[in-house]
């Protein structure tokens, strides 16, 4: 791994010497990891592209985009992960982030008791709140 | 009832399309205006709408 890997987790490169792909990857998602690069073992896949959660040394979660192929030697047989990692750690936070919103706004418009919808320029309905659809599906 | 025009609900002839069109139009923000509707279950309700123009943060 590269200068740029060991920093993202915290690590120098000697102490990555002693880590496997198990020991850095978040527990949860060992399992989609091992699942999403059994195809290249296999055979049946040049790369994949995943996105997974690393643990950094202080134990904070760093989210990135994976993309990996296995190179093999002349007889087949596997030799290394050629992998390529994007940290997207603050994409994900602001996603999570608009998500959490999103779903706040819709929980407070959904406790007004008026009417509110929301047409396009052709006067078509596009969203309505609780009070809304629930007042349409009388109609 | 997502996905279906506002006048498909409207009850009788009525000119709030035309009430509302400076709206769609830009010369205005807000207007209020009283739309007679008609439930599927036939009865009739006077709503009284106040309707307010959604800009992007660029005013379009």
């Amino acid at each position: 791994m590269n200068q740029a890997f060991c920093e993202m987790l915290g690590y120098t490169p000697e102490e990555f010497d002693h880590q496997r792909w198990q020991d850095i990857t978040h527990p949860d998602d060992m399992e989609m990891t091992q699942h999403a690069i059994d195809p290249l073992l296999a055979g049946e896949k040049a790369s994949v592209r995943f996105s997974k959660r690393y643990l950094h040394k202080d134990g904070s979660v760093v989210w990135a985009d994976v993309s990996t192929s296995l190179r093999r030697d002349q007889n087949g047989k596997p030799l290394y992960f050629m992998t390529n990692v994007s940290d997207i750690t603050e994409r994900k936070r602001a996603e999570d982030a608009v998500r959490a919103l999103s779903y706040r706004q819709e929980v407070i418009l959904s406790a007004v008791p008026d009417i509110i919808m929301e047409v396009d320029k052709d006067k078509v309905y596009t969203w309505a709140n609780q009070a809304g659809l629930e007042f349409l599906a009388r109609m | 009832m997502i996905g279906k025009e506002a006048a498909f609900y409207f009850e009788g002839e009525q000119d709030t399309y035309q009430t509302v069109q400076p709206l769609f139009s830009g010369n205005e923000n807000v207007i209020y205006v009283e739309s007679w509707q008609r439930r599927k279950d036939g009865q009739k309700r006077l709503l009284a709408w106040w309707c307010r123009v959604l800009k992007d943060e660029n005013g379009t």
